[in-house]
């Protein structure tokens, strides 16, 4: 860009620059899983080989090493320090990989069974123990190299930490492109790799508070473009979407229940109360949750469905409370500093990710709901938007850099420090999926 | 259909008539005299003259025209408002950090802006509710709207009629300026008189 001379030539590329964007091909989002994590264990992923006569159709064992790397927990060894080879069905030498600081080592194997179609048997071996901990032959095809290779990593990394991997899972955020006066919201989906990347939804209106279905295939969102809130369902893989709630007022908030029946969504029905009600998706009809003078927002259902978490300001300032999913009395939940809101329940079954005020500072905490304790996770200043992956062990985040929304990365048990992810754009409110 | 209605509608229908008749050589009066109902007594049945209608600025009939002589409406009653127009011009009420109660300064605004709508009760009136980037988004939905809400009871005591008003929350959604400084935060919190 630096060297474009003619003017022409500019405008040319601004006027293209929309559909650009839409395709994003340009600009990748990689997700780090976390930071790094000092006692990250030493592993070579050696590259897998390939029985046929034409070239390697595809390097899995880059894919599962970036995978390993990016979640802090693995210290993959270079390819060029691999100095043990071939890997070609011989006797495992443990002590050479030992001595070349590998703990684990995986290799794999793969072979053409028809046009396209390929079985694969990947090993991996602790060094340590010096036993075999994984055979594992998944068939394979063209069309799904990539989340097959994700597959695997997935499987390594439940053997070797005993929790499930999220690495075939997706995250879901809102980037917003073009100027100041004239902003395009664009709802988009990506693997957690920053692949496949797909815009699902665009307006000239804002989008806001993307939430997953429990099965992964649809999401709810908040849009203005009818000119006031309205909260939509779409289908991911048909892309047709249809409008659940478009009272007077505030429609907002929606949050997916564990079963994917009913839709947690906050509504003002024209008084400019908010509440939080429980919609049954079926029948589109809602019940009121809670009832309070103040303002009752952002719901999150607890992982067996019985309970929604939400953040209310009955007491001045925003806390979180807990009620149960047929309402009553709300308990509240955090009680450190004066301001906590927005929770996100982990599957650890005690923890909520919340938007902590401290001194003046909006950062991201942990609050337990069993005994109140708080966990401060970020040290920014507009720190927003958590969500827990699916696994428990990170924390994804908006917050702003340079005037522009940015996503961030941090372990959930706070042993990393935030991960900052290369701008793409103005993005925000990320949500990470469920497993598929 | 009461006596003077139908005196008015007779009298409509004659002008109505007559501009008619003039329209073969006189075209271009045709679209201005339609469409208004003056209150023309019934004299004027038989005069083939058009009265042109002059409008105040909010649409309201002052007089007419004929001959090129002006005709004061006797029913014409200048608006309050016109007084004020300075108070009319302040359509954005600001906010303190994460309150909603109207500000002493704003008193005045929203009594002419509640005597404007008093005077044209055809108008309509959005009241767009924000809320600045500090904190979660859900919640400063709830922010601007709880604002919103503030100016729409204010209104109300005023004698507006609830019919006239709606509001809206953009919470964080629609900042009115860029910037992570406390003079732009203080821009942002606010609600704006959307006239509809």
């Amino acid at each position: 860009m630096k060297t474009t001379k003619s003017n022409v030539f500019k405008i040319v590329l601004l006027s293209f620059a929309f559909s650009l964007v839409s395709s994003l091909s340009a600009a990748k989002l990689i997700i780090p899983v976390s930071g790094s994590v000092d006692d990250a264990t030493p592993v070579a992923v050696l590259p897998f080989e390939y029985v046929g006569t034409s070239s390697a159709p595809y390097d899995f064992s880059e894919v599962i090493e970036a995978d390993l790397q990016s979640s802090g927990e693995f210290d993959p060894m270079s390819r060029a320090d691999m100095v043990v080879k071939p890997n070609d069905g011989a006797i495992f030498n443990y002590g050479d990989w030992r001595l070349l600081g590998a703990d684990v080592v995986i290799t794999g194997k793969y072979f053409e069974t028809s046009s396209g179609q390929y079985n694969l048997v990947m090993d991996v071996f602790d060094t340590v123990r010096t036993k075999k901990i994984i055979t594992y032959s998944l068939p394979v095809n063209s069309q799904n190299l990539r989340a097959s290779a994700h597959h695997l990593s997935d499987v390594i990394y439940e053997k070797l930490t005993g929790i499930k991997g999220i690495f075939s899972t997706r995250v879901v955020y809102i980037n917003v492109v073009g100027g100041f006066n004239n902003k395009t919201y664009e709802l988009i989906v990506s693997d957690v790799d920053g692949e496949n990347q797909a815009v699902v939804a665009r307006s000239r209106a804002p989008l806001m508070s993307p939430a997953w279905s429990p099965d992964g295939r649809q999401l709810a969102y908040v849009s203005f473009e009818s000119d006031n809130s309205e909260i939509f369902v779409q289908d991911l893989s048909t892309g047709s979407r249809r409008s659940v709630s478009n009272k007077d007022g505030v429609n907002s908030s929606p949050a997916f229940s564990p079963d994917g029946k009913s839709l947690a969504v906050t509504l003002s029905r024209g008084t400019g109360n908010l509440d939080v009600y429980v919609m049954d998706l079926a029948s589109g009809r809602v019940k009121r949750i809670t009832d309070s003078r103040a303002i009752d927002t952002e719901a999150n259902w607890s992982e067996d469905g019985q309970s929604i978490f939400f953040t209310s300001d009955r007491a001045g300032q925003p806390q979180i409370y807990k009620v149960s999913k047929n309402g009553g009395t709300a308990k509240r939940v955090s009680f450190v500093g004066k301001y906590n809101a927005r929770p996100r329940v982990s599957v650890d079954g005690k923890n909520l990710a919340v938007v902590h005020v401290d001194e003046g500072a909006y950062q991201i905490a942990m609050v337990n709901y069993k005994n109140g304790q708080i966990l401060s996770l970020t040290d920014g200043s507009l720190d927003e938007a958590p969500s827990v992956s699916p696994n428990g062990r990170i924390v994804i985040y908006a917050t702003t850099r340079d005037g522009k929304g940015v996503l961030a990365t941090v372990a959930a048990d706070g042993r990393s420090k935030p991960t900052y992810l290369p701008a793409v754009g103005d993005v925000r409110e990320p949500a990470w999926s469920p497993f598929r | 259909m009461n006596q003077s209605t139908i005196k008015k509608f007779l009298s409509n229908l004659t002008l109505i008539t007559a501009v008619l008749a003039l329209s073969a050589c006189q075209s271009t009066v045709v679209e201005e005299t339609v469409e208004v109902e003056t209150e023309v007594e019934t004299e004027v049945e038989t005069i083939a003259v058009v009265d042109v209608p002059v409008l105040d600025e909010f649409g309201n009939v002052t007089g007419w025209m004929r001959d090129g002589t002006f005709i004061r409406n006797p029913d014409y009653v200048e608006p309050v408002v016109q007084t004020a127009p300075d108070l009319l011009s302040q359509t954005i009420l600001y906010f303190d950090f994460d309150q909603s109660g109207i500000k002493d300064q704003y008193r005045d605004v929203l009594a002419a802006h509640a005597a404007y709508l008093a005077s044209n009760p055809g108008l309509s009136l959005r009241l767009e509710g924000h809320a600045d980037e500090r904190g979660s988004r859900e919640y400063n939905i709830g922010l601007g709207e709880r604002r919103a809400q503030a100016v729409k009871r204010a209104l109300l005591l005023n004698g507006v009629s609830t019919a006239n008003l709606k509001t809206i929350s953009f919470g964080e959604e629609k900042p009115r300026v860029q910037g992570t400084s406390e003079s732009s935060w203080a821009e942002n919190r606010r609600v704006e008189l959307v006239y509809r």
